[in-house]
């Protein structure tokens, strides 16, 4: 599969198809990660994460390819897998990024509170969330995927975890100025 | 969820009107609290919506890899049976014992290690014996454990029996502790499920000859008769592959009792394997509103009481109006806190502000519009209860019955253990009361000097005596390999919660750490973090953290713990670490302060 076939199926939102193209590159990522203090497990979520990230790339207007596929996705890895060794604080702040791309991963302190205020919510929350923004199911379909007794509960709940979400973003942002004080 | 969330939703869902969102868009530039709220719920979504495409890759990512694992284990199928068949071959042309060599395989050793102890100089160290490898040696550990070393019982790299003197160094992994400082990974991957191991008993054993390691002769296996007090039959033997960096299934130990002998079986109860049979949530039947009494509505955390989960509109009206004090609805209120009670469809309400705190029993109602539609849902619900908790009756007989049978089997075996382990007893009994009396003999000698009795000293001795008495069973294996061998039960304390912690020092300095472990009270074994901002507690137990910076060693105790409030709902939590006060610098000065803790 060409590297514009792979644009073009994640542009289409084709995205198992689009990974039978880029799936091949994981053995590599797991050598690299292993060789850099990772594991196995935590290949296949940071080859995932690159995956977003490309995924949301390519669905910019602006968006052009400067090297092959394999080797901007492989590049994305690496900077992703360098931030999360900063988180783990394995590594000084400031370690220079691939010189292929700097902008892709995304750095932004508040997108990362938001990503952890939503993992803290229960499972049943956050599935209901992912079904509802990304999946766009309508609330009858949610409250027979989720068992709830009808649509006006899903629609309740749904609300009640967004709401619960914002003030988990509220409490990690009062502990992250905290944190800097 | 209150207005501006809706609103901020509807713009953000595209479902504005062009003069609503230009009027919204307006009132974005002059309120700066509806912006940053905006901001935050903005980026909520994009979480979301990113969540939702990493899990549609998960899938994807899943599926090849099962596919990929079926193809691997076929293809590992066919080469075991053409592997046997092939052996099965060559025996029956070729019954040659000098070309019945072990082979030894040359796996890439990966640069970075396994095993990791966090601080070199308070590693578990190892004690060291030497014999003749042709004689073959009974070595008796310190701690009552045996290791016999048949004789032949080694091989070099090219399989030649070992001649002459060789060195075994040994050394037992006996609690969290020792877990701890050894860096040896206490959990076990089962299909992808990770399970903390709970340990009755781990080893490492090494052989060398000038210098070099030794190999087990298959043909004339050690045995290891692993001193412990924990004789739960559910432990299997694992060994870790340190190259492959996982543990191997080995089978089972055979498990001698030293003093007594082990109890006749009782008949198996069904009870415990039918408690883990999970029912659904049993619905709480729905009452009407009075009318006459309190009652007010309360925000329920999403999840958080599943039986009500199914009820729209629910209200809480005061179970005994007599004790609601009226000027209570007038007082603003800034926690209000819903918790279980012991009678089932009564639940505890708490008020709270800076001032006040109050408290009602308390039950869900419903008013009259919403009770018919609720009755529907609660039959529903209770239809599907009953269900389950008749097959699970039948469940239940039906494995009664096969126990039945079971048992008549298990006395019959019972009976061949029992000779088996008064034989093997004796030995063990008689050995053990060699190195018991070798203990007694040292501390005797640490008592009759008083004068010399420091802390460290004291102790030993008291270790030396816990140690004689604690050396109730033996968990006998014979290895085919060199390394560490660990008697477990692979555990999945099912309430753990993951908290994200900030851990700070006295003065409120965050702390960088370097490696960070839970300890839960009644697990012998541990939980290690490899990220120190997300860890996971289980807040009914006592839970205990230790951790390292470069500065020393840092702990939460259980009864910071205690006093912490930590409970099922708390997802951020500051610990405030406490810093060991001596300098750490050998096995010896961890092991005092752990049980100091």
């Amino acid at each position: 599969m060409s590297d514009q076939e792979i644009i073009g199926h994640l542009q289409q939102n084709k995205y198992h198809t689009a990974l039978n193209g880029l799936y091949y590159l994981l053995p590599a990522v797991k050598k690299h990660i292993k060789a850099n203090n990772g594991s196995a497990e935590d290949a296949v979520d940071i080859f995932q994460d690159a995956l977003v990230i490309l995924y949301n790339k390519v669905q910019t207007d602006k968006f052009t390819l400067t090297a092959p596929l394999n080797q901007y996705l492989l590049a994305i890895i690496k900077n992703c897998w360098l931030q999360e060794l900063r988180r783990r604080k394995k590594l000084p702040i400031g370690e220079i990024k691939d010189e292929i791309i700097q902008e892709e991963i995304i750095s932004d302190q508040d997108y990362h509170l938001a990503e952890s205020a939503f993992l803290l919510l229960g499972e049943k929350c956050k599935q209901l969330l992912i079904l509802f923004y990304f999946k766009k199911e309508s609330y009858k379909k949610i409250a027979t995927l989720l068992d709830f007794s009808d649509e006006k509960i899903a629609k309740n709940q749904k609300y009640r975890c967004l709401q619960k979400a914002k003030e988990n973003f509220l409490q990690l942002s009062n502990n992250s100025i905290h944190e800097q004080q | 969820m209150n207005n501006n969330s809706i609103i901020i939703d509807k713009y953000l869902q595209n479902e504005m009107t062009v003069e609503e969102k230009l009027a919204f868009e307006k009132r974005l530039e002059f309120d700066s609290e509806l912006k940053t709220e905006f901001e935050s719920q903005k980026q909520i979504l994009t979480a979301i919506r990113n969540a939702g495409i990493k899990e549609t890759f998960a899938k994807s990512i899943n599926q090849k890899i099962n596919v990929k694992k079926y193809i691997q284990w076929g293809s590992l199928l066919i080469i075991a049976i053409a592997s046997i068949m092939l052996f099965l071959f060559r025996n029956s042309i070729f019954n040659n014992p000098e070309k019945d060599k072990t082979t030894i395989s040359n796996k890439t050793i990966d640069r970075i290690p396994f095993i990791k102890p966090p601080m070199h100089e308070a590693n578990v160290p190892f004690k060291e014996y030497c014999f003749d490898a042709e004689k073959g040696e009974i070595i008796f550990h310190q701690s009552g454990s045996i290791i016999e070393f048949p004789p032949s019982a080694l091989i070099d790299d090219a399989g030649k029996l070992i001649k002459g003197m060789v060195t075994v160094q040994y050394r037992e992994f006996s609690d969290p502790l020792d877990f701890f400082v050894s860096g040896i990974p206490m959990d076990y991957d089962s299909a992808g499920v990770k399970f903390h191991f709970e340990s009755s008993g781990m080893c490492e054993i090494k052989v060398f000859q000038n210098n070099k390691a030794v190999f087990v002769n298959q043909k004339a296996k050690p045995i290891i008769h692993l001193s412990g007090t924990n004789s739960s039959p559910l432990h299997n033997l694992y060994f870790l592959d340190t190259v492959n960096r996982n543990w191997i299934f080995e089978g089972k130990d055979t498990i001698h009792m030293v003093k007594n002998m082990a109890p006749k079986p009782s008949s198996s109860s069904t009870q415990s394997g039918i408690e883990n049979e999970t029912l659904p949530q049993k619905p709480i039947m729905p009452y009407k509103a009075s009318g006459d009494r309190q009652a007010f509505s309360i925000e329920i955390e999403p999840g958080s009481f599943e039986e009500l989960f199914a009820y729209d509109r629910l209200k809480f009206e005061v179970v005994d109006d007599n004790t609601y004090n009226r000027a209570d609805a007038e007082i603003h209120w800034e926690n209000v806190k819903l918790e279980h009670t012991s009678t089932e469809g009564i639940y505890n309400v708490i008020f709270t502000n800076a001032i006040r705190k109050v408290n009602y029993k308390v039950r869900p109602v419903l008013d009259e519009a919403d009770y018919d539609a609720s009755l529907k849902i609660f039959k529903q619900k209770i239809k599907v209860y009953n269900e389950a908790l008749k097959m699970r009756a039948q469940n239940e007989k039906i494995i009664a019955d096969s126990i039945t049978n079971t048992n008549k089997v298990f006395e019959k075996k019972w009976n061949e253990e029992k000779a088996k382990n008064e034989r093997i007893n004796e030995l063990i009994i008689s050995r053990n009361k060699s190195i018991r009396s070798k203990q007694y003999e040292e501390a005797k000698k640490i008592e009759t000097d008083l004068s010399t009795l420091d802390e460290s000293s004291a102790d030993q001795l008291q270790s030396m005596k816990t140690s004689a008495k604690k050396s109730e069973i033996m968990r006998s294996f014979s290895i085919n390999n060199f390394g560490i061998w660990n008697c477990d039960y692979p555990n999945f304390p099912k309430n753990e919660i993951p908290i994200t912690g900030v851990f700070v020092d006295s003065s409120n300095n965050k702390l960088d750490l370097s490696s960070i472990a839970v300890v839960y009270r009644n697990l012998n074994g541990i939980c290690e973090f490899s990220t120190q901002s997300l860890i996971k507690l289980v807040p009914e137990e006592e839970n205990m953290i230790w951790a390292l910076t470069n500065a020393g060693f840092y702990y939460f105790t259980y009864k910071d713990f205690k006093e912490s409030g930590i409970n099922n709902l708390s997802s951020v939590y500051t610990f405030k670490m406490r810093k060991a006060r001596n300098n750490i610098s050998s096995y010896n000065d961890i092991r005092a302060l752990a049980e100091r803790l």
